[in-house]
């Protein structure tokens, strides 16, 4: 009891501060699945009748195509680039994560205008070769099929980052000693360097999974039964939100179970590298043939996950818009900076003072909450919009007493979604740039009376500025992608980039989906800028060193 | 005359299985210079944390000016004990120039940056004011820190092996000049260190420390 009471006694901001935004962060998380204990409804017997195995069949189909495709692309990539010399290798190594700049939502529409009966590419075939009007030489990719291929090219970068990472941390002598022991160099790596990097491979490719299972607009566009559009349909058609939150109970409880597996692999991953025993790995110059195919494997995913959709926008957005900035565009573009810059300060100053708490209260359950608070990550927007919209009815008539919603349909709803989505980017980005400060320094301004918020404006701040800033930056990209949250959450009237894009292509007018999917890819970039100049400078270092 | 700081039977441990610290006690008077001398692992820059208050003893009390300012009871913490700390590392503020870390804990604010430079003067790196930390050599590193321990002016300084990481010419030099103005300031100070000259040029009073337990 004394223990308790020294315990309430020590309560300070930094304690309260993660123990309240612990809370917001759980509120959605909890209305969601306090609905599995609630009543199950007609509609909930109508869905499991007639389409819920549907859904979880296209679910399942989707996730086994695209990882099966994103695991060879991507560490097929990836074991090209870092350990071959050949033509255009150094352009490879950063212009195969520029897929990611494409929400899978954009793909798939340029493909639909790319690969559609009358789609461009199926046009110039016609005209190249003067064929018949009713001749369709590329098949149809509004299918199952088009949405693996759509997932697969926007989201192998996943995979290519963590394994292009795990092949360089290899120790050369590692390798070496397999070589002694019989094997040949192309045995080496199938034997000894793939299995190697099996850990990080599977921490990328459950990424692959969550972003795979999230997706709404994209299947949503190929009209095919998934989880979410499951949910959206129930909600919005049937006009029945208890029913939609037990099906995002159950997506949400599928998602637990590819969060536990990656925890597990993480915690597994040791044995792809030892620093303090690092030599890097040799690279070897491939002959021309070789060489010739591998610059067509490495050319395939960024032909199919960048260029053919920039090309087709870009036709798009030059030849077909000519009033590219008109008003509806801007004032999106007014809505979607707003909206990501004050959501990134926000989850960037949250993450701050988190990590700040737990560096000096040095709490385990402050760590522990922290860690819990970057699991937002994998909450598909969806399902978040839906818990988030449950929770702000709740608060508005019991909390504010209201006749009218307050909170309800507000900015806050769709703010707060986007600080939960986030926040592993910014906790990432600024527990990675305290670690880097000694805590000798604390220590000194300790003894110099430098304290909580003192210390933090004075010490910690200004060393932690670029963390801070590329914070802002990595969720400004993240936001302005967002698509399914959005919708939901968004004030009556108010559209930004990505519900632009949305509306354009649901209604089929492509061409004016142009202007807002390149400003997308173009913020989308800003991430990709980021790594790749990170990558650059480990590399320096390294050879540096 | 009276002790300025008393350390009574402390004794600490990070796990129940091994001591760092067994009932060590001692005494501390105003202008004495105190090195504790002891190998590697023998518990020295853990006694010096825990009297700073950057951590906690398992038992026994800590006195300044014959009032408790740690037992089982009563934490004081390290920023209300005034002591001055300069470690191996320096740990120098990067983002701040000379003058700035100098000056970073000196409470009166109108004469912050007029203290701050008689330090500088003193320790004759009044040309570095404007540089950053990774543009000093070791020796001027040292020299800011020393004199960023100083300008708040503390009741004890505590020094943790400071002139480890420097050559022994720049040593020999940083001695004469450090010993100057402890005199001038008319310092107390408590100095951890495993080399037994530095502690013989700079001491009026030795303790041994060998793991974890005072050599008489």
């Amino acid at each position: 009891m004394k223990a308790f009471l020294k315990r309430i006694n020590n309560l300070n901001f930094w304690i309260i501060f993660p123990a309240v935004i612990f809370i917001f962060f759980l509120m959605p998380v909890i209305t969601v699945l306090s609905s599995l204990l609630g009543e199950y409804s007609d509609n909930w017997t109508h869905l499991y009748d007639t389409v819920l195995f549907d859904y979880f069949r296209n679910s399942l189909f989707l996730l086994i195509g695209v990882s099966t495709i994103t695991l060879v692309v991507g560490t097929g990539t990836a074991w090209l680039v870092t350990n071959f010399n050949f033509t255009g290798k150094s352009f490879f190594e950063w212009a195969l994560i520029l897929p990611l700049s494409i929400p899978p939502y954009i793909l798939a529409y340029t493909f639909t205008g790319l690969f559609d009966s009358y789609g461009t590419l199926n046009n110039l075939i016609r005209d190249l070769f003067e064929l018949n009007q009713n001749y369709v030489f590329f098949p149809n990719v509004r299918n199952i099929f088009g949405a693996i291929i759509v997932f697969s090219f926007t989201l192998y970068p996943y995979i290519y980052l963590v394994s292009r990472s795990a092949f360089l941390n290899q120790s050369r002598s590692i390798l070496e000693s397999g070589r002694i022991l019989g094997l040949n160099r192309f045995e080496i790596s199938f034997k000894l360097a793939m299995p190697m990097i099996r850990p990080a491979v599977i921490g990328g490719l459950i990424l692959v999974i969550m972003e795979t299972l999230s997706d709404f607009g994209a299947v949503e566009h190929f009209a095919i039964p998934t989880f979410t559009t499951g949910i959206f349909r129930t909600w919005f058609g049937m006009g029945d939100l208890i029913t939609a939150m037990q099906l995002s109970s159950f997506l949400l409880l599928f998602i637990c179970m590819f969060l536990f597996i990656e925890n597990k692999t993480r915690k597994n991953a040791e044995y792809v590298s030892d620093s303090s025993t690092h030599v890097p790995i040799k690279v070897e110059k491939l002959s021309l043939g070789y060489s010739i195919l591998a610059f067509i494997f490495c050319s395939i995913p960024l032909l199919i996950g960048f260029v053919l959709p920039v090309s087709e926008l870009t036709i798009w957005a030059i030849y077909y818009n000519p009033s590219f900035f008109n008003e509806a565009f801007l004032s999106a573009a007014m809505n979607t900076i707003t909206l990501a810059l004050i959501a990134a300060i926000l989850c960037s100053l949250i993450a701050m003072l988190i990590n700040f708490s737990i560096r000096i209260n040095k709490n385990r359950l402050l760590s522990f909450l922290s860690s819990f608070l970057t699991l937002g990550y994998a909450f598909p927007g969806l399902i978040l919009a839906v818990g988030i919209v449950q929770t702000t009815i709740f608060i508005d008539r019991n909390l504010i007493e209201n006749s009218d919603f307050v909170l309800t349909g507000s900015l806050f709803g769709l703010i707060l979604a986007y600080v939960i989505k986030s926040y592993a980017l910014s906790n990432n980005t600024i527990s990675s740039g305290m670690d880097k400060i000694s805590n000798n320094l604390d220590d000194s301004a300790r003894i110099l009376q430098s304290t909580g918020w003192n210390l933090l404006g004075r010490i910690h701040f200004p060393l932690l500025k670029t963390s801070f800033y590329t914070s802002i930056l990595l969720v400004i990209a993240e936001v302005v992608k967002e698509l399914p949250a959005t919708l939901i959450l968004r004030p009556f009237n108010y559209d930004t980039l990505a519900v632009s894009t949305y509306i354009y292509a649901a209604e089929e007018r492509m061409r004016d989906a142009a202007a807002p999917s390149i400003a997308i890819i173009l913020v989308g970039l800003i991430p990709i800028i980021l790594i790749t100049r990170m990558i650059r400078s480990s590399q320096r270092k390294e050879k540096i060193q | 005359m009276n002790s300025i700081l008393k350390i009574e039977s402390l004794s600490h441990a990070y796990d129940a299985e091994k001591e760092i610290l067994t009932n060590v006690s001692f005494k501390v008077m105003a202008g004495d210079f105190v090195s504790i001398l002891g190998p590697s692992g023998s518990g020295k820059s853990t006694l010096l944390r825990i009297i700073a208050g950057l951590e906690r003893q398992s038992l026994g009390r800590i006195l300044i000016n014959n009032q408790i300012i740690s037992d089982e009871n009563h934490h004081m913490p390290p920023e209300k004990r005034n002591l001055g700390l300069v470690v191996q590392d320096k740990s120098l503020f990067p983002h701040l120039d000379v003058l700035s870390n100098v000056a970073f804990g000196i409470r009166k604010k109108n004469a912050k940056n007029a203290i701050a430079k008689d330090l500088l003067r003193l320790f004759k790196i009044e040309d570095c004011e404007k540089k950053f930390p990774n543009e000093l050599s070791g020796g001027e590193q040292q020299r800011v820190a020393l004199a960023r321990s100083l300008a708040p002016e503390p009741q004890i300084l505590l020094l943790d092996e400071p002139f480890n990481a420097l050559d022994d010419d720049l040593k020999d030099d940083l001695y004469k000049e450090t010993q100057n103005i402890i005199k001038e300031k008319e310092m107390t100070v408590l100095m951890v260190t495993h080399d037994k000259r530095e502690s013989q040029i700079f001491s009026n009073k030795i303790i041994n420390l060998e793991n974890g337990t005072i050599r008489e």
